[in-house]
């Protein structure tokens, strides 16, 4: 009777490579992960908000510029 | 969502193969869950619905890092910059003989060669253990269609990757 243990399979082989990759790989996030998805979800939000006023500026910008250049002018335009 | 961050985090950390890429898409992955959770209808499983969205996510993450680094290598050949572009070393030639975490890493580095579709499905049924039916769920196939895509993943694998002999 042979006195050491059997040699693996190929398949056994595969399967401890598998179970390896498996128990080796990192388990979890660095800790405070649900923090940073809090405050990314925060700072999108802001973001967001922001973003309607800023569109809505525009025309009131182009229109003081509108009165600016008017009333700045040397009335050649009206003439 | 507690239960869930673990395996989306290792689903895509073995994907992406780097903790910083992981984490970062992670993160991208529930911010879009806590935004888009109120049009979530129920109709696949919630643990199906994240996996999709993470595997995706990790999926466009790396095509974006493989654009930029071809990107840089073309610049780098232009000699726009003169930054040196380090490759990850290759553990790949056939005689090598690995242990341990040099195997995984070998196998990891194979699995990241395959076409998305095997290394998605080939990740799920080995690092997490999804049934067949989840796997096809998550990928919106059939279960004949996952079985084709993790035989063909294991060939490929199982052909470059040579196991060292067993040393009693």
């Amino acid at each position: 009777m042979p006195d050491s243990a059997p040699r693996p399979t190929a398949d056994e082989d595969w399967e401890n490579l598998l179970h390896q990759w498996r128990t080796q790989q990192i388990t979890q996030p660095q800790p405070f992960f649900y923090s940073r998805v809090r405050a990314q979800l925060i700072n999108e939000a802001s973001a967001e908000s922001q973003l309607l006023p800023t569109w809505l500026r525009w025309p009131s910008y182009a229109i003081m510029l509108g009165i600016i250049l008017m009333l700045s002018g040397d009335g050649a335009i009206i003439r | 969502m507690d239960r869930y961050q673990n395996r989306v985090y290792r689903t895509i950390l073995a994907l992406l193969r780097s903790p910083e890429d992981a984490e970062d898409v992670a993160q991208e992955v529930f911010v879009e869950v806590y935004q888009t959770i109120g049009r979530f209808r129920g109709e696949a499983a919630l643990s199906t619905w994240l996996y999709r969205l993470a595997t995706s996510r990790a999926l466009k993450h790396r095509q974006r890092a493989q654009a930029k680094k071809r990107f840089a290598y073309f610049t780098s050949l232009l000699g726009f910059n003169n930054q040196v572009l380090h490759e990850p070393p290759d553990h790949a030639h056939p005689q090598a003989q690995l242990e341990g975490q040099q195997q995984v890493e070998l196998l990891l580095a194979h699995i990241a060669r395959l076409p998305s579709q095997q290394q998605v499905a080939f990740t799920l049924r080995h690092e997490q253990e999804l049934s067949y039916e989840e796997i096809a769920a998550v990928l919106e196939t059939t279960v004949p269609a996952v079985e084709s895509l993790l035989f063909r993943a294991r060939k490929t694998l199982r052909t470059h990757i040579m196991l060292p002999p067993y040393h009693a």
